[in-house]
């Protein structure tokens, strides 16, 4: 959690996000990306404006160092400072189908931040100072749950599914996370470029699996011998087998047909 | 080096502001952050002011002309060398 703060916090912010943060009104909350030059993904995070001088930082994918030392090396002339607060602030994941209605029902104000996720609705997060009064029919899932959900609905972990060497283009998260109407931030041409004239050569695309687990962190698939993709997470479904994600090669790939993991071939990978 | 040894006078700081393109407010407005921003990277990188000055100045200087600044080419920003 970092606040900045500064005459020019907002303005500042405003040229380093992917989101278009002067479209958000006062005390509402937006997701975006922090780009490197070339639009790929440093990390994520969900940003409220509280005022032009005022914004608060809430990442999962970074620390408030790293995100500080990033921020800190594009400060030259901007009046802004960037204050760690993550000691003072708690952070929950929320999924399932009632997020976007049950929400409605979790305090809102200035300790409690909450961003609802998705259109599907499926996931969101909250930060607050104090754990929220949570509506009666919540009830507390453990982390293969949220991967089971999150897994379902396609939303990429940054770092581990959309990191350093991938575009959000390439997580399907471009729409939920990019602004193609503001004006320049750093990646911003790189986005620009491939939304007007490109497209990508990889995809995240949801696999599934019938054998044993995916071994080590990426897993490459193979497809009559070739390389195809690597699935980047996964997590045991309860019907048997495991689900996941993976980036595959658009280019060799087919979706139609199912791939096996290179080092275990008795498992069969289905994608979709 | 662009400034020797001048980096706490004002007005000198605000001269080069103004050679690089600012108007009179700008380059005031420049000069009293550059030198509010020196301080903070010289706290937090452990180095003398006029280093820290010094780096700033020049990032002003390259992005006025269009150029890539040192150790920001290639999409990343230098790693900062922050007080442990």
């Amino acid at each position: 959690m970092i606040w900045a703060h500064g005459e020019d916090a907002l303005e500042f912010l405003q040229g380093q996000f992917s989101q278009d943060l002067k479209q958000v009104p006062a005390g509402k909350v937006t997701y975006g990306f922090w780009l490197t030059q070339k639009g790929k993904v440093f990390g994520d995070a969900i940003v409220r404006p509280e005022s032009a001088e005022r914004c608060l930082i809430a990442s999962w994918s970074l620390t408030a160092d790293a995100l500080r030392e990033r921020l800190d090396a594009y400060i030259i002339a901007d009046d802004v400072e960037l204050e760690d607060q993550t000691d003072a602030w708690k952070g929950w994941v929320i999924a399932g189908e009632q997020v976007c209605s049950g929400s409605a029902a979790l305090p809102v104000g200035e300790d409690t931040v909450w961003w609802q996720g998705t259109e599907e609705g499926a996931l969101g997060y909250v930060l607050a100072k104090l754990e929220p009064e949570w509506p009666a029919n919540w009830t507390e899932m453990d982390e293969s749950e949220w991967a089971r959900i999150r897994i379902a609905v396609k939303w990429p972990e940054v770092p581990v599914d959309l990191g350093a060497d991938d575009l959000p283009q390439e997580g399907g998260r471009h729409e939920v996370g990019v602004s193609f109407n503001k004006g320049c931030y750093l990646g911003q041409e790189v986005m620009a470029r491939l939304e007007a004239t490109g497209r990508v050569r990889r995809q995240l695309t949801r696999v599934s699996g019938n054998g044993p687990m995916p071994p080590g962190d990426s897993a490459e698939l193979q497809q009559d011998g070739k390389t195809v993709g690597k699935v980047r997470s996964h997590v045991t479904h309860p019907d048997g087998g495991w689900i996941g994600l993976a980036m595959v090669l658009l280019a060799r790939v087919d979706l139609e047909k199912p791939a096996e993991l290179k080092d275990q071939p008795a498992t069969r990978v289905e994608f979709g | 080096m662009i400034l020797g040894h001048r980096v706490d006078d004002f007005e000198h700081v605000k001269r080069l502001c103004r050679s690089f393109g600012a108007d009179e407010a700008q380059a005031e407005t420049m000069a009293r952050q550059l030198m509010k921003r020196a301080d903070q990277i010289a706290e937090q990188r452990n180095c003398d002011r006029t280093e820290a000055m010094a780096y700033l100045l020049e990032i002003t200087l390259k992005g006025a002309r269009g150029e890539a600044p040192p150790g920001f080419e290639g999409g990343e920003p230098p790693q900062s060398k922050t007080k442990s």
